[in-house]
């Protein structure tokens, strides 16, 4: 079986024209991934000033290696890997100590149906700050293991499949699906009060 | 549905958490920046670990990569001294032969003082050998050789 993706990689030109030598390309692919790494590595570590150091890193690695970029994967799964990779390494280094520090919650929150649900009438949180609930969903996604918060981050915040996310992490998905499992019922847990 | 949708939905408003909307050209210049740096202050040994690295992290898993680099560096130094060794040995071998050679050559003699060649003409041009009639002055029935002076061929001859 062919490892090449079934569908064109959209990226595809993009990508050549960096592996020629092509840099605003390879600036294009910077602008495109920024937004989505981002939340990826944000997410992971709850920390923005790590976010953007750790970014700066994997952009690097990834300028470096374009030459070598097959195209045996979509270029989103590529970079996905070696940001999950570099964030995974980081966390390990980081250790125990973390030191977070959060981004803005955007306007959107307040329209958002969930927040709605949460902060509507009958629930015992209604008037739950916006802040505060920041603060307690990072704090209970860095009780979780760096694996599981890893799916968490990959399926629940980023929307990815379960097909994609198992590419990405080198693992079945019946790993991921095990995986999503046990951090949600984690979840339910520490965030029991937040529940209907 | 789900058993765990409501803690999915909680979760997801984590996609709310945004950087400043001019995050992502901050970003790029700073990483362009950053480039341009890394390619005026890395080392040339520095680029080479780093290239060696970058490549075998494509063909295997971290670890593996890092030890095929050092493995490669390893092999590198090794190589490195092999060489070295040989060309030490190729010289103590060459010193060994000149100086077996040495009788042979005049690589290693004494340059010949002017005198000494002085007298091997003056030998050569009285055929009597290495005499010391040179340094005297020799009187044959009324002929007088000035000190230094030659005599012709065959004199010695003639007076016997």
């Amino acid at each position: 079986m062919s490892d090449r993706p079934l569908n064109p990689d959209p990226d595809q030109d993009l990508i050549e024209r960096s592996q020629g030598g092509d840099t605003r390309a390879f600036d294009e692919l910077v602008r495109k991934y920024t937004p989505k790494l981002y939340g990826l590595v944000y997410n992971m570590t709850s920390n923005r000033e790590d976010t953007a150091d750790l970014l700066q890193d994997i952009f690097a690695k990834a300028y470096r290696s374009i030459k070598r970029f097959q195209g045996k994967s979509t270029f989103y799964t590529w970079i996905y890997s070696i940001s999950v990779n570099m964030t995974l390494n980081f966390l390990k280094k980081r250790g125990r100590y973390t030191k977070v520090s959060l981004d803005d919650v955007d306007n959107g929150i307040q329209n958002d149906p969930d927040f709605i649900k949460i902060t509507s009438g009958g629930n015992p949180l209604k008037d739950v700050n916006i802040h505060e609930l920041q603060k307690r969903l990072n704090e209970a996604m860095m009780k979780l293991s760096e694996d599981h918060r890893t799916v968490v981050t990959l399926y629940d915040i980023q929307g990815l499949q379960h097909s994609e996310i198992s590419k990405i992490l080198g693992v079945s998905e019946g790993t991921v699906r095990s995986r999503l499992f046990y951090a949600h019922r984690q979840l339910q847990n520490y965030l029991e009060e937040f529940r209907r | 549905m789900s058993e765990f949708e409501d803690i999915q939905n909680i979760i997801r408003l984590k996609r709310h958490e945004q950087p400043s909307e001019t995050f992502v050209e901050e970003f790029l210049v700073s990483f362009q920046q950053r480039q341009r740096e890394e390619l005026l202050n890395q080392s040339a040994r520095g680029l080479l670990w780093e290239r060696v690295t970058t490549y075998f992290d494509g063909i295997f898993s971290p670890k593996a990569s890092w030890a095929g680099a050092t493995a490669i560096a390893v092999l590198g130094v090794v190589l490195f001294f092999k060489v070295g060794n040989h060309q030490v040995t190729d010289v103590a071998i060459n010193d060994a032969l000149s100086e077996l050679r040495l009788p042979q050559t005049t690589s290693k003699m004494e340059p010949i003082s002017d005198e000494e060649v002085r007298s091997y003409l003056i030998s050569r041009h009285n055929e009597g050998g290495l005499t010391d009639e040179t340094e005297k002055n020799t009187t044959i029935k009324g002929i007088t050789q000035v000190e230094g002076s030659l005599l012709p061929v065959g004199f010695k001859l003639d007076i016997e």
